[in-house]
């Protein structure tokens, strides 16, 4: 219960309160100030902009596609597009100018692991792995399955009752839009509240719409949400139309953005960078423009360009975490550790800290020969590690210990690894190598089994696999498997010399 | 015989019309075809095959492709070509090399056909991706910013850009369902041609230097045929339907022929001026497309031919030496003694009916001798003879003998109109005893199948043709009356010429004794510099009657619409100033247009403005603009609710499936059943929807044919500049002004 002080206003209060951001408070001065009077307009307005803001998601930023997104919707044109110009397809080998696969790992969708992991771009998969299977599977093997539906915007009808006693504040089925739409004010807190609040896109596109026409086509505001309505129900060329038409009443950075966010639905990165320069040209020092610049071209694995980006996002905002991220990956995989380090470094005294940063610092650390720092950076990674990272702190300890040639540090720490995530691909590969080389064969080609069953994508236990068939003599699976390898890595050249000696040997005999 | 310089099988189905070759890149062509499900497939046999070398593309809409075109419009993109797609709703313009929009615009009134180049007087000569949908023409540059509007009659079948004024600069011409082709140069209509059918194809002439042939075109009724400007070269009809057309220099001499392709599977080459076969091939299939492009990409345009099956044949054009043998086949002797054969059996044919004829006349000329005694009876020879048959000269016998009628056997000719029936009358008869037996009729547009054949049970000497044309045009009928003696199967062709008046369904009110009811509410008043004569004369030549001799001051002629016995009435009268102000009264508007433009033709009239009041026009047009504003509104709120319940379908079958995966049948049952309700609903509200949109669809060709027919009322630059006004109106949703410009022609 919250007190308010005689004499102190009751409303001035409640506002007080949300500018102050202390929801929960506000929403209950308000409830009993409507209590006894319904119809004060004052009251309503801030309870409903409180309401609001406790559920409000930046809706910019976050992209989730859930399951049935992927695997039943079909919004991309080409079927086959170009390499590089579309998200499904992006540049392979030398023309991406990045790291080649060898160095740098891939993630599920085939292209290399980012600095940084967010929403949408690492679970989605390309178009032509799209099957049920795949869907289903997270980005990391058995730890997560991605969301049903867009379920960020699935109206939770039950959910939100039992929050507010006496049922729900506004009962937007009921309400007589044409009527709050004539009230500039009132009617946009009532469209934010039925998106962000009732994820009714349904409701707001009603709202917006008469709202719109009332204001005779002019008002980018209500353009913008009729937008994100018609976004939310999945009407994307709909949604395009009014980002637009938004975005000539007035140029607005969020509009550009949700207008891009369409585009990236629609499978069409190219379009989305035109529609990111426009915009850029008006609002040349605006971070998020060139994040998302930075975004497109590492989803089309277009390395060069996006590393671009990222210096010029740092340059206009010197603490953007995702840029400084993404940069330091870039660093470490191109074989500069001591440039990631301080990227890293910039990253911990910002105040991030978490088992992922360690890791890559511990790791930074160890390929700049700081070997006294690495194992404390991991010590801390473990010590902030949960159930679904911890398997990675574990196997980077285990490619430390294979570094600085302690083997039986690694074999250990690898061990631990599997047994805490049983399908953490990476460290049965490299357990394989290590039971390679202490001879027991049978152990080695199981783990390489295991490792290639759970991710096909990495080429690594395809071809270690390859190559110990090759050996003991086992050409039919040496070719098979090599095959395999080379689907996930085209250019690998060890796995190319392996096939041709297995053609030639095929040939001979 | 020329062979094809290339062959493909395709997988996949050709949509007929719908195929185009684009250089996406600027280097390769690539042959872009639109398939079933809404789909585009996209063939580039140059392309260096990437990781799956896969030749063939998919482009994937989701919606049916109702015109498809390719064309460099951007000329920043330094001759990439881009690629135009229509649907019901939208025009996509999209950029195949980059997998990117160009532009994606709404057409309400749906793409039914794209064409892509300059248009004149538009623009500032920039390339524009002209649209034609229901009644109405849009042109967009490359931004998607829209340059051109303008209306038609009726929806636009096909279109071409083409010179046709041979003034150096592209006129855009437009055959619509009503069965007219127009010619418009940017917003003003300088040209118009009523043809026989809808149109199903049009292709330019013009391009390769020869002046004397404008444009090609195919008609649904089987007819192909060749204009220079309005002035019709040759035409040919065939059983079967002409489908897509093409001008390329096939046999190598300089000058394009007309290529057709037809929905029994023939390619045919003709002669642009004359219309004699040049080559010929056959594919298994209907054909669908013909497509002039380099398509080995060596130089050389070939002449792609694209039938439904996906079969794809290129043609390279012969060599000169060539020229005049394509049609020469390895059996061409045997084919010729066939032809040869069949001939000689015809002649046979005919020489036996002589000789049957000869022996019938005879028996039937000693019939009559042996009759001789009795009474003179009202009977057949005597008709003939014209009085006993026993002063019957040797000259009389024989021609009986033979069936020959009298030489002096003359039909004469004239029109009638039937109000209790509808329709009109042409009245043919002879002037003495001999009876029509049949009469073959041939006029374009006046029958359905172009041709009337009367045969009357009981042949007299009158004989009544029915007609009813469904649109006002002064056709020139040919007739061919069969004239014969009573007793005899011999018959004489007379070929008459008939040219019906334009307005042949206007029962003229002479007297005054036809019931004409009420006068008619609407009325076009307006102002014309002429003499009043010349009225009267344009009246006399398109309604068939006689003001011309005995004009005076004034002119009052009443007539009535056979069609639907609407009244029309037509008055001027000479103003002080020397000039006649002319009134139509009439309910129906279009009527009055119809007769306004012929009249400026006639009289040649460059200019006119006029004054329009059709009050029942005007209240049903203001029903029309509320309710396309409802269904608008409507069809808002029905997408919306189908793609809310699509969300939750899909929601429903992750969610089923995730029951399954985990065994549990009761919840799977659950989900299932809800999933099978909500389907249920989803088609139920299809339903709804697909209804809407076709009730949305005819209100806003009703609007757009109501722009018609108010810039039909009017002449010169006040016609164009009322279409584009009015589009301002719509647009700025102005309905008073609206109004206002409907009226007066002015805002």
């Amino acid at each position: 219960m919250v007190l308010v002080p005689d004499g102190l206003d009751k409303v001035w209060r409640a506002q007080r309160l949300l500018l102050r951001q202390r929801y929960d408070e506000c929403i209950e001065i308000c409830s009993a100030l409507l209590d006894k009077n319904p119809y004060d307009q004052a009251v309503w307005y801030l309870k409903c902009r409180a309401l609001t803001m406790k559920n409000y998601l930046d809706d910019t930023e976050i992209e989730d596609e859930g399951v049935a997104e992927v695997l039943l919707d079909d919004n991309a044109i080409a079927k086959l597009p170009r390499p590089g110009t579309s998200l499904a397809r992006p540049l392979t080998g030398a023309k991406s100018g990045g790291a080649s696969q060898g160095v740098r790992p891939v993630s599920s969708s085939g292209r290399p692991l980012t600095g940084f992991a967010r929403p949408g771009t690492m679970t989605r998969p390309g178009t032509q792995s799209t099957d049920v299977r795949g869907a289903f599977a997270g980005n990391r093997p058995g730890t997560s399955r991605p969301v049903t539906g867009s379920d960020r915007f699935v109206r939770l009808g039950t959910a939100s009752m039992l929050s507010e006693p006496g049922g729900p504040f506004i009962a937007v089925e009921k309400l007589d839009l044409r009527k709050y739409a004539a009230r500039p004010a009132l009617a946009r807190v009532l469209c934010d509240y039925v998106i962000y609040h009732d994820h009714n896109p349904k409701k707001s596109l009603e709202l917006c719409a008469i709202a719109t026409q009332l204001a005779e086509y002019k008002d980018w505001w209500w353009k913008a949400r009729l937008g994100k309505s018609y976004y939310q129900l999945g009407l994307l060329r709909e949604a395009e139309r009014q980002f637009q038409s938004a975005l000539k009443n007035s140029d607005m950075v969020s509009v550009t953005l949700e207008l891009c966010k369409c585009y990236v639905r629609l499978d069409q990165p190219n379009t989305c960078l035109d529609a990111y320069a426009r915009a850029g040209t008006n609002h040349p020092d605006e971070p998020q423009l060139e994040l998302g610049k930075a975004r497109i071209h590492d989803a089309v694995n277009d390395m060069a360009q996006s590393v671009t980006c990222y210096k010029r996002v740092l340059s206009i905002d010197s603490s953007n975490v995702e840029a400084i991220a993404c940069l330091g990956a870039h660093h470490f995989y191109t074989d500069q550790p001591e440039v990631a380090l301080r990227f890293f470094r910039r990253l911990l005294q910002m105040g991030v800290s978490s088992t992922e940063l360690w890791n890559n610092v511990g790791l930074s650390c160890f390929y700049a020969s700081q070997y006294d720092m690495c194992l404390s950076c991991m010590e801390k990674a473990l010590a902030l590690a949960n159930d679904e990272n911890m398997a990675d702190a574990w196997f980077n300890i285990g490619t430390i210990g294979i570094g600085i040639g302690d083997l039986g540090l690694a074999y250990q720490s690898l061990k631990i690894a599997v047994s805490i995530e049983a399908k953490h691909a990476e460290s049965f590969n490299n357990l394989g190598v290590l039971e390679l080389r202490k001879g027991n064969v049978d152990q080695a080609r199981a783990n390489f089994q295991t490792a290639a069953s759970l991710v096909p994508h990495l080429f690594e236990p395809f071809f270690n696999g390859a190559l110990l068939a090759f050996k003991l003599g086992d050409f039919q699976e040496s070719f098979e498997l090599c095959t395999k390898s080379l689907d996930a890595y085209e250019d690998h050249s060890d796995s190319h010399e392996l096939l041709k000696q297995l053609k030639q040997h095929f040939s001979t005999c | 015989m020329l062979t094809p310089s290339f062959q493909l099988i395709l997988t996949d189905p050709i949509i007929p019309g719908q195929a185009a070759v684009g250089r996406y890149n600027g280097k390769l062509p690539c042959l872009t075809c639109a398939t079933n499900g809404g789909k585009i497939f996209v063939h580039s046999p140059h392309e260096v095959a990437g990781t799956d070398g896969k030749k063939v593309k998919y482009l994937n809409f989701n919606r049916k492709v109702t015109a498809l075109a390719t064309c460099d419009l951007d000329p920043e993109l330094a001759g990439r070509d881009l690629l135009l797609v229509g649907t019901a709703t939208n025009l996509l313009a999209y950029d195949v090399e980059n997998n990117s929009d160009y532009f994606y615009k709404d057409v309400p009134d749906g793409v039914s056909a794209v064409a892509c180049g300059e248009l004149a007087r538009t623009a500032g000569g920039a390339k524009l991706a002209l649209v034609g949908g229901n009644c109405s023409l849009q042109g967009f540059d490359a931004d998607g910013v829209e340059h051109y509007w303008s209306v038609t009659g009726d929806n636009v079948a096909a279109m071409v850009l083409c010179d046709v004024d041979l003034d150096g600069e592209n006129e855009l011409v437009v055959a619509s369902d009503d069965f007219d082709i127009r010619f418009f140069q940017g917003d003003e209509v300088i040209g118009e041609i009523v043809e026989a059918d809808r149109a199903t194809a049009l292709a330019n002439l013009s391009e390769m230097g020869q002046p004397q042939v404008s444009f090609s075109y195919a008609l649904e009724n089987g007819t192909i045929g060749v204009y220079h400007n309005t002035h019709r070269l040759w035409r040919v009809k065939s059983k079967n339907k002409p489908i897509c057309l093409a001008s390329y220099d096939i046999d190598g001499d300089g000058q394009e022929e007309v290529i057709s392709g037809w929905s029994n599977g023939k390619v045919e080459a003709r002669n642009a001026r004359m219309g004699e076969v040049v080559f010929r091939d056959i594919f298994p299939d209907s054909m669908s497309a013909l497509i002039r492009a380099d398509y080995r990409n060596d130089g050389r345009e070939e002449i792609v031919c694209c039938s439904t099956s996906g079969e794809v044949r290129g043609y390279l054009a012969a060599e000169p030496e060539m020229a005049g043998k394509l049609l020469e086949t390895e059996g061409a002797d045997e084919e010729q003694l066939a032809s040869l054969h069949q001939r000689r059996q015809e002649l046979m044919y005919e020489l036996n009916s002589y000789e049957s004829n000869m022996k019938s006349a005879q028996v039937a000329y000693e019939t009559s001798l042996s009759m001789n005694s009795e009474p003179k009876k009202e009977g057949v020879l005597s008709a003939i003879t014209g009085g006993g048959a026993s002063n019957m000269s040797d000259k009389v016998k024989n021609q009986l003998l033979e069936g020959v009628i009298p030489s002096d056997t003359k039909i004469s000719s004239y029109t009638e109109q039937d109000l209790d029936h509808q329709c009109a009358f042409l009245v043919l008869s002879t002037n003495n005893d001999t009876v029509i037996r049949a009469v073959v009729v041939f006029g374009e547009q006046v029958f359905e199948g172009e041709s009337f054949f009367v045969h009357p049970p009981n042949p007299t000497s009158t004989c009544r043709v029915p007609f009813r044309p469904g649109k006002e045009s002064s056709a020139d009928l040919l007739l061919k009356v069969l004239v014969g003696v009573r007793n005899s199967d011999v018959v004489h062709v007379f070929e008459l010429d008939y040219k019906l008046p334009k307005f042949i369904m206007y029962a003229h009110d002479a007297s005054g004794t036809l019931h004409i009811g009420d006068a008619p509410a609407g009325s076009l008043t307006f102002e014309a510099n002429e003499r009043l004569s010349r009225l009267a004369y344009w009246i006399d030549a398109s309604f068939g009657t006689k003001y011309a001799e005995s004009a005076g001051d004034s002119l009052e002629a009443k007539f009535i619409n056979v069609r639907n016995n609407e009244a029309l009435i037509i008055s001027a009268s000479m103003t002080p100033s020397g000039s006649i102000m002319v009134v139509f009264r009439s309910n129906e508007m279009d009527v009055v247009g119809d007769m306004v433009q012929d009249l400026a033709a006639a009289v040649g009239l460059q200019e006119l403005e006029s004054v329009a009041d059709f009050p029942r026009d005007l209240e049903n047009f203001r029903d029309v603009l509320l309710k396309v504003d409802e269904h608008n509104a409507v069809r808002l709120k029905l997408t919306a609710e189908t793609a809310d319940s699509a969300g939750v379908l899909k929601a429903l079958v992750i969610k089923a499936e995730d029951a399954r995966l985990l065994r549990d049948i009761s919840g799977m049952r659950r989900a299932y059943g809800n999933l099978f309700a909500l389907n249920r609903e989803l088609i139920a509200e299809h339903t709804k929807r697909a209804n809407n949109h076709s009730d949305l669809l005819t209100l806003l060709r009703e609007v757009n044919a109501m722009i018609q027919r108010c810039a039909k009322l009017r002449v010169g630059t006040a016609r164009t500049r009322i279409v584009s006004a009015c589009r301002a109106a719509i647009k700025a949703n102005n309905i008073q002004s609206l109004f206002k410009l409907l009226k007066t022609g002015n805002t």
